[in-house]
C-alpha cells in the first residue's frame, strides 16, 4: 500500500511540475509565494526550470526504471532457469533409479491454449474447436523440433495432450508409440512422427478455480521406460510424478 | 544452485553424491508428503493402459463424419 501511495505522489508531484511550467496564472502564485520576486530568477525562467523537470521526470526517470525492471526480471529468470534445469537432472535421475532406466533424461514441455489469432482466420470465430500448442525450452529439453506440434482437445481429444485436458487427470503412457491408433491423432501428426519415437510420456493439466485447463506440462523420453507391475513400486514412482510435475508446472508458470 | 556447482568445479563423483544426496532429502519428503489434504492440486494419476482399453473407450463421430474414440 505504501508503495502505490509513493508512485500515486510521485506522479501528482510530476504533474505539479508541469503544470506550474505551463500555467502563468499558477507559477506566479508559487513565485510569490515564495517571495522570489526581489531574487534574480524571472518568472519566465521560474517556469521553465519547472517544465525542464516535469519533462525530465517523465522522458528520463520511467526508460530508465523500466530498464531497471527489465534487467530484475531477467535475472529472476535466469535464476529459475537454473533451478528448473536442477530438477530436470534430479527427476531424471530419481525416476531413472525407480524404473532401472540410470541415464533417463526427460524433456519438459509446456502445452498452451492457441490464441485465435494464430489459427487459420476460417476458425477465429469457431469456438467449438480448442487447440493446444507446444511451447518449448532448450534448457529443459534435448529435442526442439516440434516447435510447431499443436493437438485438438476439443471436441476431438488429440494425443496424450487432448486425453489429459478431456479427463482433467494426471496421466501417464509407458508404451505411447504401441497405442497411436487409440489417441486420435490426425494425418499431419502421424505424417510428421510426433509419437513415433517417444517411448514414455507423462503429462499433468494445471486447472483453475472455474475448472478449466489452463496449461499442460509434459514429460517424454525416447529411452525405454518399463514402469514396474508391482503395485506398491507403481505407487512410489506416482508419488515421484506427482510431486515433480506439481513442482515444474508452478516453477514454470512463472517464467516469462 | 548450477552456478554454485560450475564455480566449485565438482568432479564427477562428488557431482554424483551429491546428486543422490538430493535425490535421498526428495524422495524422503515426497513420502512423508500427503497430498489428499491438498484440494487445490490434482493428485488423481492414471495409468493410460489402464484408460485406453476397448471397455473404456465409446466410438463417436464429429459433425465432419470423422470416428474418434472418447473414455467414458
Amino acid at each position: 500500500m505504501g508503495k502505490i501511495l509513493s508512485k500515486i505522489g510521485w506522479n501528482l508531484f510530476i504533474l505539479m511540475l508541469r503544470v506550474v511550467g505551463q500555467r502563468k496564472p499558477v507559477a506566479e502564485n508559487i513565485y510569490n509565494f515564495l517571495k522570489l520576486k526581489d531574487e534574480t530568477i524571472s518568472i519566465d525562467n521560474f517556469m521553465l526550470t519547472f517544465f525542464v523537470f516535469g519533462v525530465l521526470a517523465v522522458y528520463i526517470y520511467y526508460p530508465f526504471k523500466l530498464e531497471n525492471l527489465r534487467i530484475k526480471t531477467t535475472k529472476k529468470d535466469e535464476h529459475l532457469k537454473e533451478v528448473l534445469k536442477e530438477f530436470r537432472t534430479v527427476f531424471s535421475k530419481t525416476l531413472g533409479k525407480e524404473v532401472k532406466q540410470h541415464e533417463l533424461k526427460l524433456n519438459v514441455r509446456k502445452f498452451t491454449p492457441m490464441p485465435f489469432y494464430k489459427k487459420p482466420i476460417k476458425y477465429w470465430f469457431k469456438t467449438e474447436k480448442k487447440y493446444f500448442v507446444v511451447k518449448n525450452y532448450d534448457f529443459l529439453s534435448d529435442n526442439t523440433s516440434n516447435n510447431d506440434y499443436t493437438f485438438q482437445v476439443s471436441p476431438v481429444p488429440r494425443g496424450l495432450v487432448g486425453l489429459v485436458y478431456k479427463n482433467k487427470a494426471m496421466t501417464y503412457d509407458d508404451k505411447i508409440s504401441e497405442r497411436k491408433s487409440e489417441y486420435n491423432l490426425n494425418h499431419s501428426h502421424l505424417n510428421n512422427n510426433v509419437i513415433a519415437n517417444t517411448d514414455f510420456v507423462l503429462a499433468k493439466p494445471f486447472v483453475d478455480k472455474s475448472g478449466n485447463v489452463k496449461y499442460i506440462i509434459t514429460f517424454d523420453t525416447e529411452q525405454n521406460i518399463e514402469i514396474p507391475k508391482d503395485e506398491n513400486d507403481r505407487k512410489k514412482i506416482e508419488k515421484t510424478m506427482i510431486y515433480y510435475s506439481d513442482l515444474f508446472g508452478n516453477l514454470l508458470n512463472n517464467l516469462n | 544452485m548450477a552456478n554454485e556447482l560450475n564455480e566449485s568445479k565438482l568432479s564427477k563423483n562428488q557431482e554424483t553424491k551429491l546428486y543422490t544426496r538430493i535425490i535421498a532429502i526428495l524422495t524422503e519428503y515426497i513420502q512423508e508428503k500427503d497430498y489428499s489434504s491438498d484440494p487445490n492440486k490434482v493428485t488423481k494419476i492414471v495409468y493410460a493402459g489402464d484408460l485406453l482399453n476397448e471397455d473404456n473407450l465409446v466410438k463417436k463421430k464429429t459433425k465432419d463424419g470423422e470416428v474418434y474414440y472418447e473414455v467414458k
